[in-house]
């Protein structure tokens, strides 16, 4: 296994698709320093073409061994299949390591100021380490789908469809969950008629709350306020127990999912606002178990795969 | 004999098409085995699956006598070098890069024969030009020096002469001869190119919808070709006749010539068409070729 790591390096150093990427990666993680910097919110936005040029990089990188068909020089080679999927996904491992560093060195030299003064360093330290792993359950789903696809081209369609699908689904579950159990309705088809009083404040502009006024034919004018109505219905898109707890989990399976909580918390440290409750010290947990599926999802396929 | 391949009952489906179908074969050790159908007989499914690349439905196959089924068959696969439907090099690499990452996935220590191996097959001088601007016949070169990088005793070659000019045909063929007869590498080529596998080949199997026709030693074969000879008369009635009273078997291909097969007594057969006012134009041998042959077995497996 150690022989096809030390090959790949050697392809990797000598790939220009790599130092394309890693330098894209650089000024993504500069420019998302900036963005932290500047308006002080840790935006999504900006972190999103890190996933893209990993989905990008692994595509490519592993659909050139099918393309180039220097898959089977390993096959050939007496490596067993169990060796070069392990071999990839260690060096994938390997390579999103130097892809992060590229990430954070322009990050935090550039936002560090910013976030040293508003954020605890074990927060800071904790989320970094959060965001490692999920960057890992990322590099390892599109490794499995680029070794599993034989047409780079068709993996990397399938990588990206799966970034966006994921993000998009994160934000869907985030949202359901958000939904407040009771709604309140406004009851504007019975207007109440305002007492002189409050007439006069409206007209001083001083009314608290919505009014209108009608005037007839004759031109005398009549002042109504519209009444928010005690009664509040049941929302129907809140999601109960216990599909919330189980929605929940999902979204925090889901390295977007984790991503978004990092972000808001961080978001919230800077504004000095009040803590989520996040199980943020589930995460990693949460990212193993999911690097373990994948991995071995990808394993029994791959060797079931036929190569040509 | 020592076998360096033997194939027993190898089968291949996917889903419900067989490709390979109870095939048998055996590869001699020391020999130039020309794999020999047409395209989509099953050639290249059969070097995927000794290759390792696929597994075989039913079947197996020994690879310098270790069955298939066996745990050590990856280390006994070490000693195969194989070029599979085109050369497996990576494009936007120099030949010397592509040998080295090949010599690292095989955990060799030096890069010392890189230079020889690029000497072997003519690309010493390629330098920083990369694989992408290489011609097609050098980057088939450039396959086989990846496939010899673990110096191995047996090569695959499947099609390796698809799509060369003839000066590429004539460097390949030069480059087979050399490895077999300099280093000794027993080489299996798949082609249907025949008359050039008919210059290099010491053994042939004929592979037809995935089932092996024939095997056959070129010798076999050289002894095995029909004689056939063309005659040329002035009456072709007067021809036939003569021929049907010998009891000769012969085929018609123009208005005044017939191909005559088997043994052919020429001077009774002169004698008679003198006697009947026949002249004789023309007589001469013709050399049955590899295709011909191919072509031969090949209707009569259809018709049996």
């Amino acid at each position: 296994m150690l022989n096809i790591i030390r090959a790949e390096l050697f392809r990797s150093k000598k790939s220009k698709l790599f130092w394309l990427i890693l330098t894209a990666i650089f000024i993504n993680g500069g420019v998302y320093g900036m963005s932290v910097a500047t308006s002080e919110v840790f935006d999504d936005i900006f972190i999103m073409p890190l996933f893209i040029l990993l989905a990008a990089y692994f595509s490519l990188m592993i659909g050139r061994e099918y393309a180039d068909g220097t898959m089977r020089n390993k096959i050939i080679a007496g490596k067993t299949k169990a060796t070069i999927y392990f071999a990839q996904i260690t060096l994938s491992l390997m390579t999103s390591m130097i892809f992060i560093g590229a990430f954070f060195i322009p990050f935090i030299v550039i936002a560090s100021t910013t976030m040293a003064a508003n954020i605890p360093l074990a927060v800071i330290l904790s989320s970094s380490a959060g965001f490692v792993m999920s960057i890992f359950v990322w590099s390892i789903l599109f490794t499995v789908v680029s070794i599993l696809i034989s047409s780079r081209e068709i993996a990397a369609i399938i990588n990206f469809i799966l970034f966006f699908a994921i993000m998009i689904s994160a934000y869907q579950i985030n949202h359901s969950l958000g939904q407040q159990e009771y709604i309140g309705t406004y009851n504007t088809e019975t207007p109440v008629q305002m007492s002189p009083e409050e007439v006069k404040l409206a007209v001083e502009g001083m009314f608290e709350g919505s009014h209108y006024s009608e005037h007839n034919d004759e031109g005398v004018i009549t002042y109504f306020k519209i009444v928010e109505s005690d009664e509040e219905v049941l929302n129907p898109r809140y999601i109960d127990e216990p599909f919330s707890t189980i929605l929940q989990t999902i979204e925090y399976l889901l390295p977007y999912g984790q991503l978004n909580a990092y972000l808001s918390t961080l978001t919230s440290y800077m504004y000095a606002a009040s803590e989520e409750d996040v199980p943020f010290h589930l995460f990693p947990l949460y990212s193993l178990c999911m690097l373990a599926v994948l991995i071995a999802i990808g394993f029994i396929a791959f060797r079931k795969k036929d190569l040509r | 004999m020592d076998y360096v391949l033997q194939v027993q009952g190898l089968t291949k489906k996917y889903h419900q098409n067989t490709v390979i179908n109870d095939l048998h074969m055996s590869v001699p050790k020391g020999a130039i085995y020309g794999f020999v159908g047409k395209n989509g007989a099953g050639k290249t499914t059969l070097i995927r699956l000794i290759c390792g690349l696929q597994e075989p439905t039913a079947g197996a196959y020994t690879l310098y006598g270790t069955n298939h089924h066996e745990s050590d068959i990856s280390t006994t696969r070490r000693r195969i070098g194989a070029v599979i439907e085109g050369p497996s090099i990576y494009m936007n690499m120099t030949a010397e890069d592509n040998l080295k990452v090949q010599y690292r996935v095989l955990g060799l220590p030096s890069f010392d024969w890189i230079p020889t191996l690029l000497r072997l097959v003519g690309l010493e001088h390629t330098g920083k030009k990369k694989a992408k601007h290489f011609s097609l016949g050098m980057r088939q070169r450039l396959g086989i020096a990846v496939a010899l990088c673990g110096n191995p005793d047996f090569l695959v070659l499947d099609e390796p002469m698809n799509g060369l000019d003839p000066k590429g045909i004539i460097e390949m063929r030069e480059l087979i001869l050399k490895l077999n007869r300099e280093q000794q590498i027993t080489i299996l080529i798949s082609s249907h190119i025949l008359d050039e596998l008919a210059r290099v080949a010491t053994h042939y199997g004929f592979i037809d919808n995935g089932k092996m026709i024939q095997e056959i030693s070129s010798t076999e074969l050289e002894k095995a070709f029909r004689k056939c000879t063309r005659i040329k008369v002035t009456n072709m009635g007067v021809l036939t006749r003569v021929l049907d009273s010998m009891q000769q078997e012969y085929t018609v291909v123009s208005e005044e010539a017939v191909n005559v097969f088997g043994e052919v007594h020429i001077t009774p057969l002169v004698l008679r068409l003198a006697n009947e006012h026949c002249n004789v134009l023309s007589i001469h041998e013709l050399d049955e070729s590899l295709e011909h042959y191919y072509l031969n077995i090949v209707g009569g497996a259809k018709h049996a």
